[in-house]
């Protein structure tokens, strides 16, 4: 047997390295192979925001907005302004923009053209009464735009005089008018982002502004950045990988880690390519925090090989060396990961199921790519004895980051060092604690907390919502579903119309305006009583409903009165217009509404039902109910699933509980920091904070894989820990550093403001995971002295 | 530096003052305020200070203030409230859809249900004192009650008409118009008969009618329709004084104040010193909202006001000049 040969013990993990370096080039060969046919799965990956992937399926609201969307409105709403810089816009240049600009809208190919609202197209109307009591409907702007002084006094008066229009259609200022366009599920965002950028060029000039709002703009502005947001990504990459090179200097050092994250990242993106699995790209800080953990995972597998091969001076001993050590804390690693990345399928929301399964089939390879390959492709590319300066590679006392983690070590098994670590670590969580257990579910600002609040979207949505104060982008959708000729009925329009005051009463300032049929029944039945307004109320008599009804619906072009109800008047709806769907918001609304339902029951036995709730905010409450639920079980569920694989892996529930130590502290941390910057949980953040929950943990993993070998050769706890530290603590410092550099420049640099949030948020993470690894750890395990000799010598 | 404390503080604690008193201001409850969420339908007033407003949805407020500021009363109702009538600070009634009939006799911190013998829509309400009091609506109907309501007894009914208006002269003559130019006149307050309208061609709804004094009548309604009694066995005849300024809308309310006449369009008031005319438009000091609509008016002694559907309330003391109250 030569020197530095692996012993001729009977382990399984012996047997898989010799075994794979006889094997490596089939080995080889199989990876090459592979690695091809994952990249054409690659093609098939599908990089959309979809919303129906972010909705919780078996939600009673998600159920209704799937059935009633494309007939009564969903959620993707676009609110359009278009405002005159001088005068009003009662003139017939402005209108004649103004129709131009419906019209684009009407026949834009995601639009649902019958669900297009402005005062320029057919539908919108005016009900008047003339002289001697005849009542006349009439379209507002159509079929020719009013050009007399007179017509456009009178369309003044029909759109500012009513509660139709005032504040909905039109200001109450009279400068601007609103198109409120509906679009389909499926939107090509990028087609769409072009369509709104020729707009923003057209219409903002010296005579108009023009202001757009809703989530289809929010999520195409998002797709905007995708090509900064690419190369933020390849940036932080290749800085990563000059970080590696810069510490470990030498071929191996950079090229091993980045030719495993490329492997790795082709196999996993690949694998769900051919699932035809879907990837929101605003989550892409995952994909990059996965390839930063392939690329951590090979340093190590580096480091050791450059230590064994500086030892040996055989790149073949070195080898298999390196993977009979690195395999079991490789995979006991790899799976804290894939628990931390696979519990999220428990979730009800399709979206964190495909990341979860994306992720954790892209971790997953890493045993054989890190815990195998990485040894191999070592072996080929020029070994560190071979370099010059050899001072550089092997892991000198003199080193300085050898000396730091040494000293590090040496000061953390001291009385002080103890005393000092574990208060600290106390401290912080007692500290964030408190803050962490503040954070809310749910967004908490109007606007997008995704993008910065100076951004050109958010800045469009404060000025649509202060200036059409009835409407606004967040709708909340009462449906109806009863007997034929039910929606006609006084029954359902008093109670409709005994909702929409109860909530303006209780929430005046959220609560801009409605739509439904009530206003219309109330205006009509007010004008057929010749203008007296003490008749703008809804009939007792089911005969005058339908009457009024008939006459209105008679007046309508095909489809334009799809939205308030069925033809055959069983299913209706009301839509309240909201300020925002932030959760204090939502809240409040579910709480009137039940208050509501106390007084009326929505239940009216042998008339129908009245269910809630559609439109943004119902789909929002869906969500923040599902992460309610969901969130402390993915996080808790991480966690024991993460205890369990570390207490399988050494053995002892002991280890398992240090192990897990430092990731609850830093989860705490990082909880209790989104808290204090007014970050909420939201379907964005969930899979960022449930991933957060795992990442780190690796670093203790190989820590105490090094103690368990230190043991091997010699039975002193204190000497091996700054043994471990010194070798290992180099190699976590390293990689934390290389995880942490890049992520830090994300937060920095990254133009979407929720990007560089959660880059932020797991470089804190990592940092906090870092010190306690190279304190707490070797702080604990001293304590414990006794008992952790005896685990991890066995 | 002490200085430079000093000023911050004092900056500091005037921020404080004016963001607390604001936030205040902007807590009130909208539905306080009429005709910010439920429209206003009708007021009065007994004397410069005290007044109540009827509105949407069984809404009763009620000001001291002169209609500065308004409270919400309990009518426990959600009909529409068509008129409201108090005879002092003390006892009212509001009547309006479904047969609605509230007392009060408290100022209406308390308003209680009366029983109406039928469920028309109730339009208008006179008393004459605590005592003697005539509601008129739908079919035609006049109700009367000589004891404060705790009996109301049908006098008309029958006719497919809704009375809008009804007046009363202090010798107990009576008028009652609505739909269609119908009038109807009574001696003795009981027994109701038609009169002709004297406008042949049209069947123009009146909206209000009012005794004027000295055996005088006049009505107002749809298209600016103007009818005068000369007294109380001459006929009615048409006046189309108002129809050049008002063109086709409706003339809400006529109403005598002091020595003028007041008209009271969606859009305007007008005044005159003859019932014959010229009517001018009055100086309203603020300009209308877009979308109000003038409505209802009422006067005593001490002042006229006009009430707008958008809770807009005009207050004048010669009926020529008016200012915004709220």
């Amino acid at each position: 047997m030569g020197k530095g040969q692996v012993r001729e013990k009977k382990d399984i993990t012996g047997w898989i390295a010799e075994h794979a370096f006889k094997y490596r080039i089939p080995l080889l060969i199989f990876t090459f192979i592979v690695t091809i046919i994952m990249a054409f799965g690659l093609r098939n990956l599908q990089t959309k925001a979809k919303l129906e992937d972010m909705l919780p399926e078996d939600h009673p609201y998600i159920k209704l907005h799937k059935k009633y969307s494309s007939i009564f409105g969903g959620a993707n709403t676009v609110l359009c302004e278009l405002k005159v810089k001088k005068g009003d816009i009662f003139n017939p240049k402005f209108l004649k923009i103004l129709q131009e600009l419906t019209w684009k809208f009407r026949y834009y190919k995601d639009v649902y053209p019958l669900l297009v609202d402005s005062i320029t197209l057919q539908k919108a109307k005016y009900i008047s009464v003339r002289g001697g009591g005849e009542v006349y409907i009439g379209s507002l702007v159509w079929p020719r735009i009013p050009h007399t002084k007179e017509e456009l006094e009178q369309l003044k008066e029909h759109t500012l005089g009513s509660p139709l229009y005032n504040g909905v259609l039109v200001s109450s200022d009279g400068k601007a008018a609103l198109i409120v366009a509906q679009f389909k599920p499926t939107i090509d965002y990028k087609h769409l982002y072009k369509f709104i950028q020729r707009l923003r060029k057209k219409y903002n000039n010296d005579y108009t502004s023009i202001y757009l709002t809703g989530r289809p703009v929010l999520l195409a502005t998002i797709y905007s950045y995708w090509g900064k947001i690419f190369f933020l990504f390849a940036l932080t990459f290749v800085i990563a990988g000059v970080l590696l090179f810069l510490f470990l200097k030498c071929v191996i050092g950079f090229a091993v880690p980045l030719i495993v994250a490329i492997l790795s990242a082709s196999w996993g993106i690949g694998l769900a390519g051919y699932l035809r699995l879907n990837f929101d790209p605003l989550m892409i800080v995952l994909p990059f925090l996965v390839l930063v953990r392939c690329m951590s995972s090979a340093v190590q597998k580096v480091e050791r090989f450059v230590e064994e091969e500086l030892k040996t001076k055989k790149k073949d001993i070195a080898a298999k060396n390196t993977i009979k050590r690195m395999l079991p804390p490789c995979i006991g690693a790899v799976l804290t990961d894939a628990a931390g990345f696979g519990v999220m399928i428990l979730s009800d929301i399709p979206f964190l199921k495909s990341i979860s399964i994306i992720l954790t089939l892209w971790i997953i390879n890493l045993m054989f790519l890190s815990g195998i390959m990485a040894s191999i492709f070592a072996y080929y590319l020029p070994a560190p004895s071979a370099y010059k300066d050899k001072k550089f590679f092997k892991p000198s006392t003199k080193d300085i980051w050898v000396k730091f983690n040494r000293k590090v070590a040496e000061f953390s098994i001291t009385k002080v060092g103890k005393t000092v670590i574990l208060s600290f670590l106390l401290a912080l969580a007692l500290l964030f604690g408190i803050e962490a257990s503040k954070i809310r579910i749910g967004e908490i600002s109007s606007g997008s907390s995704v993008l910065k609040a100076d951004s050109v979207y958010n800045q469009d949505f404060q000025e649509i919502t202060k200036r059409f104060d009835r409407i606004g982008p967040d709708t909340f959708i009462l449906y109806f579903e009863g007997k034929t000729g039910a929606v006609e009925d006084p029954i359902f329009l008093h109670y409709i119309e005994a909702f929409e005051y109860y909530m303006k009463e209780h929430m005046p300032k959220l609560c801009g305006g409605w739509k439904s049929l009530t206003t219309i029944v109330r205006r009509l039945n007010f004008m057929f009583h010749e203008g007296d307004p003490s008749w703008n109320l809804i009939p007792d008599k089911k005969k005058s409903t339908e009457d009024l009804i008939l006459l209105f619906r008679q007046k309508q072009p095909p489809g334009g009165f799809d939205c308030f109800a069925d033809r055959m008047f069983r299913f209706g709806n009301t839509v309240l217009f909201f300020k925002d769907h932030t959760d204090t918001t939502i809240k409040e609304i579910k709480k009137h509404m039940n208050e509501f339902f106390k007084i009326h029951s929505p239940k009216i036995k042998g008339f129908g039902e009245f269910k809630p709730a559609g439109g943004v905010i119902g789909i929002h409450a869906a969500i923040n109910e599902s992460l309610q639920r969901d969130h402390l079980r993915i996080d808790l569920t991480v966690l024991i699933a993460i205890y369990i694989i570390c207490t399988i892996v050494f053995r002892s529930f002991m280890i398992g509980s240090f192990l897990i130590t430092p990731l609850i502290v830093a989860n705490i941390v990082g909880f209790g920091l989104m808290s204090l910057l007014g970050l909420s949980l939201t379907i964005e953040t969930i899979p960022i904070a449930a991933v957060g929950v795992g990442i780190g943990v690796d670093f203790s993993v190989y820590l105490y894989s090094r103690y368990k070998e230190e043991y091997e050769i010699k039975k002193d706890t204190m000497k091996n820990l700054v043994r471990g530290a010194e070798s290992v603590g180099r190699a976590i410092l390293f990689i934390a550093l290389v995880m942490i550099i890049p992520l830090s420049i994300w937060g920095f640099l990254a133009e979407i403001r929720f990007q560089a949030q959660m880059g932020m948020f797991y470089a804190i993470i990592f940092f906090v995971n870092l010190i306690f690894s190279l304190t707490f750890q070797p702080a604990i395990v001293s304590i414990f002295a006794k008992r952790v000799e005896k685990i991890l010598s066995k | 530096m002490r200085k430079i404390l000093i000023k911050r503080a004092a900056q500091t604690a005037l921020f404080l003052y004016l963001y607390f008193a604001t936030s205040f201001v902007f807590s009130e409850n909208i539905s306080q305020m009429p005709g910010k969420l439920y429209p206003a339908l009708c007021i009065c007033f007994v004397n410069n200070k005290i007044g109540w407003i009827g509105g949407h949805f069984g809404k009763i407020w009620h000001t001291k203030d002169r209609g500065k500021s308004w409270e919400l009363q309990n009518s426990s109702t959600t009909k529409n409230i068509a008129d409201i009538y108090f005879v002092d600070e003390k006892y009212g009634w509001a009547v309006g859809y479904g047969g609605l009939i509230l007392y009060t006799s408290d100022g209406g911190i308390h308003w209680i249900k009366q029983k109406s013998p039928l469920t028309y829509f109730w339009k208008t309400v006179y008393f004459k004192d605590k005592k003697h009091g005539w509601i008129a609506g739908e079919m035609g109907t006049v109700l009367g009650t000589k004891d404060g309501g705790k009996k109301w007894n049908v006098l008309i009914t029958g006719d497919d008409v809704l009375f809008n208006s009804i007046t009363f002269s202090p010798d107990g003559h009576g008028w009652v118009a609505g739909e269609f130019g119908v009038i109807y006149a009574s001696n003795d307050s009981q027994k109701w008969f038609l009169q002709d309208n004297g406008v042949a061609s049209q069947d123009y709804t009146v909206w209000s009618i009012s005794y004027i004094g000295d055996q005088m009548v006049m009505a107002s309604g749809v298209a600016s329709l103007l009818l005068f009694k000369q007294d109380y066995s001459s006929k009615w005849k048409a006046l189309h004084s108002l129809e050049r300024l008002n063109k086709e809308k409706s003339l809400f309310r006529i109403l005598k104040f002091k020595d003028k006449f007041i008209c009271v369009g969606q859009k305007a008031i007008f005044y005159s010193k003859k019932t014959a005319g010229p009517w001018k438009p009055a100086k309203i000091k603020d300009q209308l909202p877009y979308g109000e609509w003038l409505y209802d008016a009422w006067s005593n002694k001490e002042g006229i006001w006009v009430l707008g559907i958008k809770g807009s309330i005009y207050k004048s003391s010669n009926g020529i000049e008016w200012e915004k109250v709220r």
